[in-house]
Parts: C-alpha cells; structure tokens; sequence
C-alpha cells in the first residue's frame, strides 16, 4: 500500500497506474480519486493514451531481426568462441610467456577476422598493403630460384588444375576496392612457372580459383575463404560457384564460412543443388547457429513465388520431421514443426496430384 | 502444434512481467532441455557445457531483444551479445543463487548497454543509423511470425505505426541512459520496478523516480502526436 492519494501526487501514481504497477488497492484508489477530482480525471486520462501510443511503437528488435537470422548468427558466434576457449590449455606462467608467440596473435587476428567484418576489412587493407609489398619482394629473392623471375601479367593466362593445387596458403591475397567495384584478387602461382596473376571476381579464370578456395576448406586461410564468398556472392549464379559454396557449406571446418555460404546461397533460385546442401545443413551440421540459418533459408525458399515452380527435395520432409522430434535446439524443432505445418498446407493448396518431385 | 504454441507464447512473453523466464521448449531430451534453470545452471557450473548452451537458448532471444530496442544497431547488439553470454559464462561458477539467473543475467546485460549509451553520448559521431521504417508490404512478405503479427492489423493503422514508431524512437534517444534503459525494460520488456531496479544494482524507488522522469520528458517530447 502506497502513501495516502491526493492531487500533489496524482501524476506519479497516474504514471505507475498505466504502467501496470498498482495492486488491486492503489489501483482502485486511483480510479476512485479521478470521479471526485475532473483534473486528476483529465491526467489519468492523458497517462493511459500516453501509453497507448508507445504501444503502437514498432520496436526496432522487430525490423533489424524480423528472422531471427541475427540471433542464429549471434549463436553460433558465441559457441565458436566457447569452443576455441576450451582447445586453449590452461594458463600459467609458461603459458603467459608462450600466449605473445605469433601463432597465438595470428590467432586473435583469425577470430577479429571472422567475427568483426568491419574491423577485418580495415585489419585486411592495411596488413595486405604491408606484407603484400614486403612478402612480394621476398618471394622474389628467397622462394624464387635464380634466374626464374616472377611474370606479372594483367590479363590471366588461364590456369591449370595442377596450378590452382599449388597455390599455397598464403598464395591468394583479396584486395576490397570502393564503391561497388568487385575486389582485385592477386594469385602467386609457384609452380611450374612461378607468377603473380592479377584480375577480379569478374574474370572467369579468376572466378574459377576462388571458388576452388572456397570448395577447398583447409588449404586456404578462414579469412580468405570468407572473402572469397563474398567475391563470387553476385555470380552465385553460376554452376561452379554454386557448386563451390554447396560443398562449402557441406565440409568447410568453419561454421562461420558454412553461415556465409548459406547467405551467399539466398540469391539463387531454388536449384536443387543449393536446396541438396541447405537440407544437408539442416541434417547433419554439428553447429545448431548454421542449422538454423540453413531452416529459415529453407523457409524464405518456400514462400518464394519461384518455390511453386520448382520441384522440393523429397528428404525435405522427412529431415523436418525428424528436426522437429531430434534437434537438440528447441527453436530448430519448433521452427521444423512451422515449416512441417506450411509443406502440408501448400500440399493441399497448390502442389498437384502426385506430391512433390523426387 | 504444440512446439508452435509454446515458441509464440515465448515470442510474445517479452511484453508480459514475466518476459525473461521464457517457457520451455518440449524437450527432445527430457533430462536436460526440460530441466529447470537451477538444474542447468548447478550442471554449468560443473562445466556441462550442453547445461549452458540450453541456459543460453532460454534467455538469448530477449536479451538480443533489449540490445537491440536500446541500441537500435544490429551491430552494437551483436557486441553486447558475445560480451553479455562471455561474462555470464566465465562467471557462473560466482553466481549463488541470491537472486533469480535472469536477473542476474539482465544486470550483466543493462550494464553493457548503458556502456555503449554512455560511450555514445562522449562521442555523438557513433550514433546508430537511424532506421528505415519496414514497409507494409516488406512487413507482410516477412515470416510466419511475422504474418501472425499482422493478420489483425489493417494499414493505415500500420503507417501510422510506424510514423509514431519513428517519433517515439527518436524521444527514446534523448532520455538518459539510465531512464532509456528503465523505459525500455518497464515497457516493452515488461520487466517490474522492483526486477528492474535490482537489474540495475539499485532500489526499485530509483527505478521509479527515472521512470517518472523518463515519461514526463517523453510525454513532452511526443505532445501533440495522438
């Protein structure tokens, strides 16, 4: 029970009456107060319409994460942080002393990398710029036996498959350009006759190395890997990289490339190709963060108007099925039981006599 | 049916006083995922570490939730995110049960959040893009929630939504931290006073009082609007 109700204080228990705070008492103190009093009446009033118009505020929750694709991404982030945290041994003065090794900072700069595009980006300029020039110059003078000297060339002579399995780790450099420009890739070839080659994402041969890296998991860096998705996103179209990213998505060791190849995934159409790796995902991934991303990617292909037109995996309803009863994330198995429920419903309504396509 | 009741109730349970304890799941593995909270957090504590992922689940939504309605930046929500879930994981082990898990979480959460709004205020330059408002078309080609959401609407009444929606947003951002935070909790978290005040590390007097100021200078702010 509240101090004693009168005009002075009217407003504050007005504010807590709209706000749902009173008990059943106070409450009814309140109301009693606004029949005697026709100015308390007017603030009680303007309190509760004052409320009613926050409550027509759509929160910004509900624009900037309408998919839930931030919370799956989020998960999975925290996850993978947890688990690079628990394959770090213990700590001790040793430790202490061997955390300054470089494999460690190298290690720090793979997570900023992977989990802070913004600051990766920048990382990336500025790191490229100086080991670039610096790395370079002393391939040239130490990797490079004598008398066969690097061949820079502007047009890319077209590139072997025994060459692209030369290129080593550090071997493929992605350089981000303003504007909408697609990146400038730089490829050192060492083998058989060692060369830089330079071009971008938009030529063909080009194209064809970077969705070799991506189909490629451990021969290439994290961080390359997920620029190289993010080079080939606008020619997702394209058979070889929507087959790079598929099997990306399939084996890459890193979920945080199997949730970009997804999202790089969400451009194309409903191939069923795309739709074979996101069931897959869905299926068998390990890392509950890409098995959601891999269900709402399901979901957002069968709203699509092109879903009527092509045919759905006929696993897709046993794998939901099995999600819904065996996920071990509650939000995949609710979520499976919604998409179960909308595959039934587009059975019913749209899909002719037959069912859906082997 | 039954998965799809329970996730909506959950979804909705972020304006009901009772938002942070989200309801279960049905559980697939009823040892652990129907477990309660101090199950989970004693098997946690041990260093279970399937026991926090399911702790995690249970309360994430809301928290992204809250980072998200104060900040209004994706980004910095994702932030408070990792930071929030990384505390609460490396001290766990410290919590003793004195007072409900997510307030105990909703404490690490707010003070994060008023970290950033605070950083923000000593650096105008980092404010949040301001957002654009979701269509009614984009909002009705959204998911199955979504669709939920809007099947009672109409659109006019959607467009002014949004435009008070944009208002309200922007007399939020004027509010300081600590009222931005209690404002936020009480009302669209659903959070009472005396939770909120104890997430605070305050009383839930104080609580009231930024409460107050917070509505007195929003009601200034947004005047003439209804």
């Amino acid at each position: 029970m509240l101090a004693e109700l009168n005009c002075s204080n009217y407003e504050d228990r007005a504010i807590l009456y709209a706000a749902g705070e009173l008990n059943q008492e106070d409450s009814a103190a309140v109301e009693a107060h606004a029949q005697k009093c026709a100015n308390c009446a007017a603030i009680l009033s303007r309190e509760i319409g004052f409320r009613k118009t926050l409550a027509v505020r759509v929160e910004p929750a509900d624009t900037l994460d309408r998919s839930d694709l931030l919370l799956a991404r989020c998960r999975s982030e925290l996850f993978e942080t947890l688990d690079d945290a628990a394959a770090q041994p213990k700590r001790s003065w040793r430790g202490l002393l061997t955390s300054l090794a470089p494999w460690h900072c190298l290690r720090a700069f793979r997570q900023i990398v992977v989990f802070r595009p913004g600051w990766s980006a920048a990382a990336l300029l500025l790191v490229g710029a100086l080991a670039g020039t610096a790395a370079r110059e002393l391939y040239r003078q130490v990797a490079l036996p004598v008398g066969n000297p690097v061949i820079t060339v502007s047009a890319p002579a077209p590139i072997t498959e025994q060459e692209l399995e030369t290129i080593g780790r550090d071997g493929v450099r992605l350089e981000p350009q303003s504007g909408s420009l697609a990146p400038k890739v730089e490829l050192q070839v060492r083998s058989p006759r060692p060369r830089v080659v330079q071009g971008t994402s938009d030529d063909a041969d080009i194209r064809r190395v970077l969705a070799y890296v991506i189909g490629h998991g451990g021969q290439f860096d994290d961080g390359v890997r997920l620029q190289s998705i993010d080079a080939l996103r606008p020619a997702a179209d394209d058979p070889q990289v929507r087959e790079a990213m598929s099997e990306a998505l399939r084996h890459d060791p890193n979920p945080a490339v199997r949730l970009r190849a997804i999202e790089a995934l969400r451009d194309v159409g409903s191939a069923a190709d795309v739709q074979s790796a996101i069931l897959g995902a869905l299926s068998d991934d390990d890392n509950s963060g890409v098995r959601i991303q891999a269900l709402n990617s399901l979901l957002e292909r069968m709203r699509s108007r092109e879903f009527s037109r092509v045919p759905l995996d006929n696993r897709a309803e046993g794998i939901l099925r099995d999600r819904m009863h065996n996920d071990s994330n509650s939000y995949i198995r609710s979520r499976s039981a919604d998409a179960l429920g909308q595959l039934t419903s587009m059975d019913e309504d749209s899909v002719p006599s037959g069912g859906r396509h082997p | 049916m039954q998965s799809e009741m329970m996730l909506r109730s959950s979804e909705t349970s972020t304006n009901s006083a009772t938002a942070a304890v989200a309801p279960l799941a049905p559980a697939s593995s009823p040892t652990l995922s129907a477990a309660d909270d101090r199950t989970l957090i004693e098997r946690a504590q041990a260093g279970d570490r399937s026991a926090f992922e399911l702790l995690v689940q249970r309360y994430d939504r809301q928290v992204l939730r809250l980072a998200l309605n104060v900040l209004g930046s994706a980004e910095d929500a994702r932030d408070v995110y990792q930071e929030a879930f990384l505390k609460i994981y490396r001290n766990l082990r410290s919590f003793r049960f004195e007072c409900a898990f997510y307030t105990w979480i909703y404490r690490i959460v707010t003070n994060i959040c008023l970290d950033h709004l605070r950083r923000r205020r000593s650096h105008p330059e980092d404010q949040p893009p301001v957002l654009r408002p979701v269509s009614f078309e984009e909002r009705h080609d959204g998911d199955f929630f979504d669709r939920q959401q809007g099947t009672h609407s109409d659109p006019e009444r959607e467009v002014l939504g949004h435009e008070i929606g944009r208002k309200v947003q922007s007399a939020l951002q004027a509010l300081s931290p600590r009222e931005r935070m209690v404002f936020e909790m009480r009302h669209y978290q659903g959070m009472k006073l005396r939770d909120i005040g104890e997430a605070l590390g305050t009383t839930e007097e104080t609580a009231k009082n930024s409460l107050f100021r917070a509505t007195r200078k929003l009601r200034t702010q947004l005047e003439g609007l209804r």
